[in-house]
């Protein structure tokens, strides 16, 4: 059973330990200044023809890799708005990875300094604790979301550039995501004993994920593509990637069957993942 | 308030508590003592729900305690051996306090959290970051935050262990200040000196198994049957020891660092026999002083019979 | 280098020219011969013995036969090349489509013929298949033989009228070199007309393929299986395959393809109302509007070639027609402009510089005898506009009028690099203000 309360109060101490990290700082900034670069290399490759990816060192090599990868398709559309979607995806991977792993190893070291015990002694239950920790996840990510999209929105009015309604889909896509990664991370976290086996576990998760969906877009071989498919047939129902297109599909065709459909296999998914987490970490807890 | 009937736990192969049986009153200091890997803590973790036990029942306050049912937690108060706020170094004592008064929902927690941290001398360091408190005042914070929700049942694991003599002290007064207010503590440890002090009521584990329980002066009384005395003199005579194992009165008499020791019963007075034998075998004591044996070497001699039942002091 | 090592040089390089050039190896395929509607044209390709599946525009009239051909590899453009010029069977039989419900269909071979009637912007492709494409072939090659006739004609009327107007010319002079009278020489010479030529066919811009027999494929979208039955009975060994009948996502939407007056080669393209046109305003724009359609990027590409590979999971917007005679709305700041699409010239820049610019079409001076490049709509930009709106305005479809909605912006490099900095560090700022305020908390 979840402690409302508990899980209120320890979301808070998360939070307020988050907030009071100077790292959590660190990693926004890096983040964002990771988002602002590609902006500022979109700016520079303008021309009478309009943005042109040769002109700048940064986007020939990305922009020839994705072509060569993901056909030409693939590129139009990342910056058929402008630089803001190409830019979302470096400044929201590495903070939400910072905030994950940072999880991770913060529930390892909680756990074998034994301040779940304590906070049990409470009383409450690491159900609660593994709870908390996911909303903070969330919280944390979502400020920094928020940071991210005004600092955006900033430095399109400062450079004319748009701020549209593909930037707002993707966001809001890759904050439903985040709810499903989130959960990933805690049930890595319950699975395995240590903050390494735990973090690698996470990464792997991801990189299936991620290896797959790309591998089904792949143009390069058609063998990769194949497999990918084939093994897209299966995962795909587990992998918050599948449901960020399925969005993006509907918002697209302005379909809200795809929309909604897609938000709520996002919250039926981080429901089963959470769930699994929860299970595991009670059965752990009744095993000792 | 704490009884448990047929408790057994085992890790793998290793019976780490095994058919415990505890009846604990209202209002009763109950030392439990043991050996490190004894069951103590254990039992402890079962008592608390952290541990599921794989027979045997639990009730505390005459309520049994199901698995994971955590509601009764609130009855208990806990001192873990190890106070682990490694993680919340940065909180001051205030903010750490609060933290577990809104996880207990204590009503009015500013001014129990004031009241309970001038109660523990901790009131002029309510603002000060934990880093910055020595192990003594931690130990008090983690009896402040045992205490904020004023439970009823106190489980303190080795309260004492580590601290200096003048934070034994406290924390001893601590103890008592809470029994005189009618509340039940279980204390865990093996400093056994500092516990005879202090309990009403002892029970030895030894190998997962409660050895003995009884009134910690009748523990004391069955573990040690006889008296020792140590006597100084210039020199002892070389057929001294065999004389003195003839006397009816005398157990067990032996040297040891040129002192020589004498074991004789427990229930009379024999001071002056051994004076008037000494003085009739030419010698003459320098100083006669009666030695008690300690609730620790009792415990010793306890756990060392258990051994040598079982044949295992060859081994060790 | 000397004189005898520029001999041997040269005739090692003689005697390297001289070698014969590796010949491609032709292997025997029995493959698909493919005529596939692409939604703006037929395409014609074929489909190699391993290839998998074919591809055709769903509810739309497609064409196949098998073949017997030999193919070989074309390393420049990295393809499998046909060559029916030595060997070119069509098998006979027929061809057996099964749905994904089992519900089989059987095709036997017609005669058909495609051909285009559409004006400048009409997209307007005809299918006649038996009895009515021997008839428009027929006519066809009528109209073919007429023309040529009439050609002939006019060509012998032709060399007749310039063979009397020489005489005619040559006896004048003859004549007033001797003073004779001529003037009823020079009024026959004034009165005789050349003979008019021939109109030329009009009927078709793109006139009917040769007649041909194939099986006509005219599917709705799905998956569906494929194979050729022989007159025996017997199912061609390699005729199988998965027939893929694609169908567009979106249809008749609104791209653009855009090029700056000074790059005329370059063109960019704008597919949907939120990719918007980033320039730097240094050169004017010009904009061909059309309609588009959406399709499934490896099945267009594959439909088109069936060799080529593409995005199975991306969709790409394919350019179907110019929309026609349009008219657009430019939206500034400061106003609203109607323009109409216009003739447009392309010219080489007369300065030292090489390039081109786009101007006006002008048919009755500067350019009279020349033909247009290029039909657009002018947009007119500076660097010192910040941006600006359009949509077509002639369109009767609403739906098409939305997506035809575009921005473009005007920027001119990186600027307030400073503030977004600041805004950058402001994080920083924020961690410095939480921990005074924790310093401050402990003293207390």
């Amino acid at each position: 059973m979840i402690d409302k309360r508990s899980t209120r109060v320890l979301t808070k101490l998360h939070c307020k330990e988050t907030f009071l990290n100077p790292s959590y700082y660190i990693a926004i900034v890096v983040s964002s200044l990771l988002g602002y670069l590609p902006i500022r290399a979109f700016l520079q490759s303008i021309g009478p023809q309009g943005f042109s990816p040769a002109d700048s060192p940064l986007f020939a090599n990305i922009t020839g890799a994705l072509e060569r990868l993901f056909s030409p398709v693939m590129v139009q559309k990342l910056f058929a708005e402008g630089p803001f979607l190409f830019a979302l995806f470096w400044a929201l991977t590495p903070m939400l990875l910072y905030v994950l792993i940072s999880s991770i190893i913060t529930f390892q070291q909680h756990k074998d300094q034994g301040v779940i015990e304590l906070i049990r002694f409470g009383p409450s239950n690491s159900r609660s604790y593994i709870l908390s920790l996911f909303l903070k996840d969330l919280i944390a990510i979502y400020i920094y979301s928020i940071y991210v999209t005004l600092f955006f929105l900033a430095v399109s009015r400062f450079n004319n550039l748009l701020l549209g309604p593909a930037f707002i889909q993707a966001l809001f896509a890759f904050l439903l995501a985040t709810l499903v990664l989130c959960a990933y991370a805690k049930l890595s976290m319950v699975a395995t004993d240590s903050s390494i086996g735990s973090i690698f576990l996470f990464l792997a998760i991801l990189a299936v994920f991620l290896a797959v969906q790309l591998g089904t877009y792949s143009i390069i071989l058609e063998q990769i593509r194949t497999i990918a498919s084939l093994l897209s047939l299966v995962i795909q129902w587990i992998s918050p990637f599948y449901y960020m297109t399925i969005i993006q599909t509907g918002f697209e065709l302005a379909s809200w069957l795809h929309i909604v459909g897609g938000i709520l296999c996002f919250v039926v998914l981080t429901g089963i993942v959470g769930f699994i987490s929860l299970w595991l970490e009670t059965r752990k807890e009744r095993r000792l | 308030m704490i009884k448990t009937v047929g408790l057994s736990k085992k890790f793998g192969t290793q019976q780490a508590v095994d058919n415990l049986s505890l009846n604990i009153d209202p209002g009763e200091i109950y030392g439990f003592l043991g050996p490190n890997g004894a069951g103590k803590t254990t039992t402890i973790r079962m008592l608390l729900g952290l541990t599921n036990p794989d027979s045997g029942e639990i009730f505390i306050d005459g309520k049994p305690v199901n698995p994971g049912d955590s509601s009764y937690r609130a009855l208990i108060g806990v001192v873990p051996e190890k106070h682990p706020t490694g993680m919340w170094k940065w909180m001051t004592a205030t903010e750490y306090l609060q933290l577990f008064s809104d996880l207990l929902a204590v009503p009015d927690s500013h001014s129990r959290i004031a009241a309970t941290l001038e109660r523990l001398d901790l009131g002029e360091h309510r603002n000060k970051p934990i880093h910055q408190f020595s192990r003594g005042m931690m130990q008090k914070l983690s009896f402040a935050r045992a205490l904020i929700h004023d439970p009823q049942i106190l489980l303190l694991d080795e309260p004492i262990s580590g601290l200096d003599p003048f934070g034994i002290r406290q924390i001893r007064d601590l103890i008592l200040e809470q029994h005189a207010l009618g509340k039940t503590l279980f204390v865990s440890s093996h400093l056994l000196s500092e516990i005879e002090k202090f309990c009403t009521r002892i029970g030895i584990i030894y190998q997962g198994k409660l050895i003995t329980e009884d009134a910690t002066d009748k523990i004391i009384d069955s573990i040690i049957p006889s008296k020792i005395y140590r006597i100084e003199m210039d020199d002892i005579p070389e057929d001294l020891i065999k004389k003195l194992v003839q006397l009816p009165f005398i157990h067990e008499a032996k040297i040891e660092n040129s002192s020589l020791l004498v074991s004789v019963d427990k229930a009379e007075d024999h001071r002056k026999d051994l004076s008037n034998f000494l003085y009739g075998c030419g010698v003459s004591s320098l100083i006669m002083q009666e030695q008690t044996k300690t609730l620790e070497e009792a415990f010793l001699s306890i756990t060392t019979l258990q051994k040598l039942a079982k044949n295992e002091v060859r081994n060790d | 280098m000397n004189r005898r090592s520029l001999i041997s040089t040269l005739c090692i390089l003689l005697f390297i020219a001289a070698l014969p050039g590796e010949a491609p190896i032709r292997t025997e395929e029995t493959l698909y011969s493919i005529a596939a509607f692409s939604g703006r044209d037929y395409a014609l390709t074929f489909a190699k013995e391993n290839a998998s599946a074919i591809y055709v525009h769903s509810d739309a009239n497609n064409f196949m036969s098998l073949k017997k051909n030999f193919t070989y590899f074309w390393p420049i453009t990295d393809q499998w090349m046909l060559d029916d010029s030595i060997l070119d069977i069509t098998y006979e039989g027929t061809i057996e489509i099964t749905d994904n419900k089992g519900v089989k269909k059987t095709l036997e071979p017609v005669d058909y013929t495609f051909f285009n009637m559409r004006g400048t912007y009409q997209n307007n492709w005809h299918v006649r298949t038996g009895a009515e494409a021997v008839a428009e072939w027929t006519e066809y090659v009528d109209i073919v033989l007429n023309y040529q006739a009439a050609m002939t004609e006019y060509n012998r009327a032709y060399a007749a009228y310039q063979e009397r107007t020489s005489q005619l010319f040559n006896q004048i002079l003859m004549r007033r070199g001797e003073d004779k009278p001529f003037e009823h020489l020079l009024e026959e010479l004034e009165t005789i007309k050349p003979p008019e030529e021939p109109a030329k066919p009009t009927k078709y811009t793109v006139p009917p393929v040769k007649l041909q027999k194939g099986f006509q494929i005219n599917l709705p979208e799905g998956e569906y299986s494929l194979r050729f039955i022989a007159t025996d009975g017997k199912v061609i060994e390699g005729s199988e395959k998965t027939l893929i009948s694609v169908a567009g996502r979106r249809l008749n939407a609104i791209g653009y393809e855009v090029f700056p007056a000074v790059r005329w080669t370059q063109p960019s393209s704008s597919t949907t109302p939120s990719s918007v046109l980033y320039v730097d305003g240094t050169s004017d724009l010009y904009v061909r509007p059309f309609f588009q359609n959406e399709y499934r990027d490896m099945h267009y590409n594959k439909l088109i070639n069936n060799q080529k590979s593409g995005n199975p999971n991306l969709y790409t917007w394919v350019k179907i027609q110019q929309v026609p005679h349009s008219s657009m709305q430019i939206t500034t700041d400061t106003q609203v402009r109607e323009v109409t699409e216009g003739p447009y010239i392309v010219e080489q820049t007369k300065t030292s510089a090489m390039g081109y610019t786009i101007v006006p079409y002008d048919p009755i001076g500067e350019h009279k005898g020349k033909i247009p490049s290029v039909s657009a709509l002018y947009i007119p930009l500076s660097p010192q506009m910040k941006a600006l709106e359009f949509s077509l305005t002639n369109l009767e479809d609403a739906a098409a009028t939305a997506s035809s909605k575009r921005s473009i912006r005007i920027i001119r490099g990186v600027h307030h690099e400073i503030l977004s900095m600041a805004l950058l560090v402001l994080p920083l700022i924020v961690l410095l203000f939480v921990l005074i305020k924790r310093r401050r908390s402990y003293r207390r």
